[in-house]
């Protein structure tokens, strides 16, 4: 026979839906017969002998007993009269039924005031309910008895709660008891969040099965407009595995600003924002077999002569162009030059005035999934040109995520400004950097509008909407499909939004990228959550 | 027991583990140690009172569901504590063996040895051990000192003994003054060699055995009273004087002035208590992760969270019964050495009892000692065992005055 039989009949009974029953049942039975078994022995032969100690110490230990059976009862059944111990537990303890959780947390509304996350009353106590499911999963988070607290549910918990105010031991002890006096269960206030439900979800339909990330942010302001990562968890269905890491491709990681990537072409803006800064404007050669700073490292070369090669014909070059047509060609030749020219220096100091350098919050006293992790730039030396030119063209060691791609088109598209990016719209706005002047960002500005126009952004044209957009194709090593950027913003003449598209392995920026940003566009002008 | 395995097997199931054949073990292990236990004891011929046996076998079953249930959950509680219970029950047979028939009184002549043993294993243990969470351990965490708790009775009875017509009817306003002055240098000695390893508890408890020793020997209640006296001056001794004994006193008076530093154990412990209400969340319902050292000093409270007050009421039963039957054996010893010895015994463990649950509901401050038979930890199983074992012993009626009278 299988000795493991009997354990899987008992699995099975353990999983079956009925077996809390079951289980409340057995309780009782055991309390019954541990109660029964103490009569029995109790009933059994009386006292072998007596002294004159017996009553003394019976009386001691009896009292000692009875004591201590008060004083349990003291806080085991009547706890809730004691406010300070209501209060202690409200803060620290997670447990499901304790009073803390006769709080419903406030509902969390998208700028037009849509609930995006709300709390119900089941018998079972407060229930987090996501009308939303996995659309919001990492930037709304969970709430969970168990699995605790993550994104705005996390940072906004206090506020949820009612308790913003409630700094001191005396207020915490007052709203235990007030919670407590109080029929039913007691609302927190409503927390408004500068996401855009309409937004979210399209760009969440849009990115579809790829993994990947979206953003959109209000370029004045730095509102998180829409921020979503593939893939996704339901926040209404948490289970154990997904935290014990055994689902493919870490759903739990926000990949918009935790995830870190080659942002190859679209790093390009941010270079020629510093080369714009350091005064260049003239014309380099892009010679078609490519550029490299020593014969010991391989040729970079440009898109075209690959394409040139694959096709049996031979690619010409570029010939000697301005920053605008390299930056609508995205010529890696050019820009690899250009780094090198402009040096080290001016590279770092664009990079630290985007804000890059150091992580943040998106939300203070959020967890880690509204960190912005810093990104991973690498020491750059003037006398290592070949890293700087691999720099130049977003490849080598440098990492960042979609969100510092999308504050560095922003800041295009503001004067040069790097405002830093929220989700709380009561927080105060917050400038991190200036990447260029404003006279050079205008320039760049029109630099990636004809990027669009006659360039490889071409694909997101569109007659109701001038947007400007840099497209990226970022090699990630080995024979692994490349990632694929795209990040731009709209309207050019006066820009309100600027976006960035990041698609895993997903190929070519502007066949896989471009599209999910001009069809966002297209749908956000349609539908008109979008106005330009 | 039956029972109450499956709800924790239940709950670990739900939780998503998969049953394994070793999950059973624990289970198997007290089954075939209790039925073992029950047979050696039936061949040696066990004629003591009934009960006692019966609490013993139940109180090990509680202790070892609560065990197996905070396995894996809570720090220190490891499969290897498995053991320690059929190997307990081991200590509980050689204890019975070798005391039962009025044996007991051979030990007798080593009363002073035995002190000098005591002494011996404080200071060996001051000088080597090693400091964690504020007390001393020797290497590997174990605690010697709990052999104090068989050691002590012992070289105590002896004491009295040694000259029973000094002490009766002896009040503390008119103790015999040369015995009186020996009893407080040896108390002294080894009392502030543990004081100087912090270990209060043990101190306490030693005390609280004490002067039941002594009311019972000098038949005067009047050194119950002075004791209290002694208990409230020394209790404002500590609160001054040593660091360690104050920060626990004062989160003992007000757990919520300091509630997430010293009072945080405390608070832990009752919210469990409270989260279990009345009737518990059932066995594998609760959550002792959220508390500290819940494994040791905290059982009660992970007991008190899925049992319920109901359960602990049964439980405070469980308990009751066995200190009753204790002391019944107690009152029936005729020889003034073994009645030393069983009241010494019956006293601590009536005192670590009463001092680790009074401990974990407020009604004392946190002493750091465990619960007899529910807590983890190997030393003080086994020394519970060996006075379960002794208890047996000299319950066998040929001790008893009661028999010798027929």
């Amino acid at each position: 026979m299988n000795p493991n039989l009997p354990l899987e009949f008992l699995q099975q009974i353990f999983t079956d839906p009925a077996w809390p029953h079951v289980a409340l049942l057995l309780r009782w039975l055991f309390l019954a017969g541990f109660a029964w078994l103490l009569m029995q022995l109790n009933g059994g032969r009386r006292g072998v002998g007596r002294s004159w100690l017996s009553p003394m110490w019976r009386m001691g230990v009896g009292l000692c007993f009875l004591l201590i059976a008060l004083r349990q009862a003291h806080w085991q059944l009547m706890g809730r009269r004691n406010t300070e111990f209501v209060a202690f537990m409200q803060r620290y303890d997670r447990r499901e039924f304790n009073p803390a959780h006769r709080v419903r947390a406030g509902r969390i509304l998208d700028r037009e005031g849509r609930s995006l996350a709300l709390s119900r009353v089941t018998p079972q106590g407060v229930r987090r309910v996501y009308p939303y499911g996995p659309i919001f999963s990492h930037v709304i988070g969970y709430n969970h008895p168990i699995y605790g607290l993550s994104g705005i549910e996390s940072g906004g918990r206090r506020h949820l709660l009612g308790q913003q105010r409630l700094q001191s031991r005396e207020a915490w002890v007052s709203l235990g008891a007030e919670l407590l006096d109080r029929e039913g269960y007691a609302e927190g206030p409503p927390l408004r969040t500068t996401l855009d439900l309409a937004m979210q979800r399209r760009a969440s339909e849009l990115l579809g099965d790829h993994r990947g990330a979206v953003v959109v942010m209000d370029i004045s302001s730095g509102e998180i407009l829409a921020m979503v990562s593939h893939p996704v968890f339901d926040p209404n269905r948490l289970v154990d595995p997904l935290f014990a890491g055994r689902f493919p491709h870490a759903p739990l990681l926000n990949r918009a600003v935790a995830g870190q990537y080659p942002p190859g072409s679209a790093f390009k803006v941010l270079i020629a924002a510093a080369a714009l800064q350091s005064g260049f404007a003239g014309t380099l050669d892009t010679p078609p077999d490519g550029f490299t700073t020593s014969a010991a490292n391989p040729r970079i070369r440009d898109h075209n002569y690959y394409v040139a090669r694959e096709r049996g014909q031979v690619w010409r070059g570029h010939g000697r162009i301005g920053l605008g047509e390299a930056l609508a060609k995205s010529s890696n030749v050019f820009f690899a030059q250009l780094g090198v020219d402009i040096g080290a220096e001016s590279l770092l100091r664009a990079t630290h005035a985007a804000g890059m350098h150091r992580g943040f919050s998106l939300w203070d006293g959020a967890d880690a999934t509204l960190r912005v992790k810093a990104a991973t730039v690498p020491d750059l030396r003037d006398n290592r040109p070949y890293d700087i030119a691999q720099f130049s063209i977003g490849q080598g060691r440098l990492l960042v995520s979609p969100l510092q791609v999308c504050m560095i088109t922003a800041a295009v598209a503001n004067l040069g400004l790097v405002v830093k990016p929220r989700l709380n719209p009561d927080q105060p706005m917050e400038i991190l950097g200036r990447l260029c002047g404003p006279e050079q960002a205008d320039t760049l500005k029109w630099m990636m509008y004809r990027v669009v126009q006659e360039g490889t952004g071409r694909g997101i044209q569109m007659r109701e909407l001038a947007v400007a957009g840099k497209t990226g194709t970022a090699q990630t090593g080995g024979d692994r499909p490349s990632h694929a950027w795209f990040t731009g913003f709209a309207p050019v003449s006066e820009p309100r939004w600027a976006f960035c598209v990041m698609v895993e392995e997903g190929g070519y920026g502007s066949s896989t990228a471009l599209p999910i940003a001009r069809d966002l566009l297209r749908s956000g002008l349609e539908e008109g959550w979008l106005r330009p | 027991m039956v029972m109450g395995f499956v709800l924790v097997l239940g709950a670990r199931a739900r939780q998503g583990q998969i049953l394994r054949l070793i999950d059973l073990l624990p289970f198997a292990l007290w089954m075939v140690s209790s039925l073992l236990l029950i047979l050696f004891l039936r061949i040696g011929g066990y004629k003591g009172p009934p009960a006692l046996p019966g609490f013993i076998l139940i109180l090990s079953a509680v202790g070892v569901l609560v065990r197996s249930r905070m396995e894996g959950s809570v720090e220190g509680v490891t499969g290897w504590s498995h053991l320690m219970q059929p190997l307990g029950f081991l200590w509980v047979w050689v204890a019975w063996w070798f005391s039962r028939r009025g044996r007991v009184k051979w030990l007798r002549p080593f009363w002073f040895p035995a002190f000098l043993l005591s002494v011996g294993v404080v200071a060996a243990l001051y000088m080597l051990g090693s400091q964690f969470r504020g007390g001393i351990y020797a290497p590997g965490g174990m605690t010697p000192s709990e052999v104090l708790k068989i050691l002590v009775p012992i070289s105590l009875a002896g004491f009295f003994s040694w000259r029973t017509a000094a002490w009766k009817n002896r009040p503390c306003w008119n103790p015999p003054p040369g015995e009186v002055m020996l009893l407080g240098l040896g108390w002294a000695v080894l009392c502030g060699l543990l004081v100087m390893q912090r270990d209060l508890g043990l101190v306490l408890l030693l005390s609280l055995m004490l002067v039941v020793v002594l009311g019972s020997v000098t038949r005067s209640g009047s050194w119950v009273v002075l004791f209290a006296g002694v208990m409230a001056g020394s209790g404002w001794l500590i609160l001054n004087h040593v660091a360690h004994g104050a920060r626990r006193f004062h989160s003992w008076l007000d757990p919520f002035a300091d509630p997430t530093g010293a009072g945080w154990q405390v608070l832990q412990g009752l919210t469990g208590l409270y989260a279990g209400g009345l009737t518990g969340t059932g066995l594998g319902g609760g959550q002792p992760d959220r508390l500290p050292i819940a494994g040791s000093d905290f059982v009660y409270a992970v007991y008190g969270e899925e049992m319920g007050y109901l359960g602990c009421v049964l439980l405070l039963a469980l308990f009751a019964g066995v200190l009753r039957e204790g002391a019944r054996v107690a009152n029936a010893q005729e020889e003034p050495f073994s009645g030393a010895v069983a009241v010494g015994v019956v006293a601590l463990l009536a005192a670590q009892i009463i001092v680790n649950i009074a401990g974990v509901v407020t009604l004392l401050p946190i002493t750091g000692i465990t619960l007899p038979y529910i807590s983890q930890g190997g030393s003080s199983y086994w020394v519970t065992s060996i006075q379960f074992g002794l208890l047996l012993g000299m319950g066998d009626p040929s001790t008893l005055r009661k028999s010798r009278k027929r």
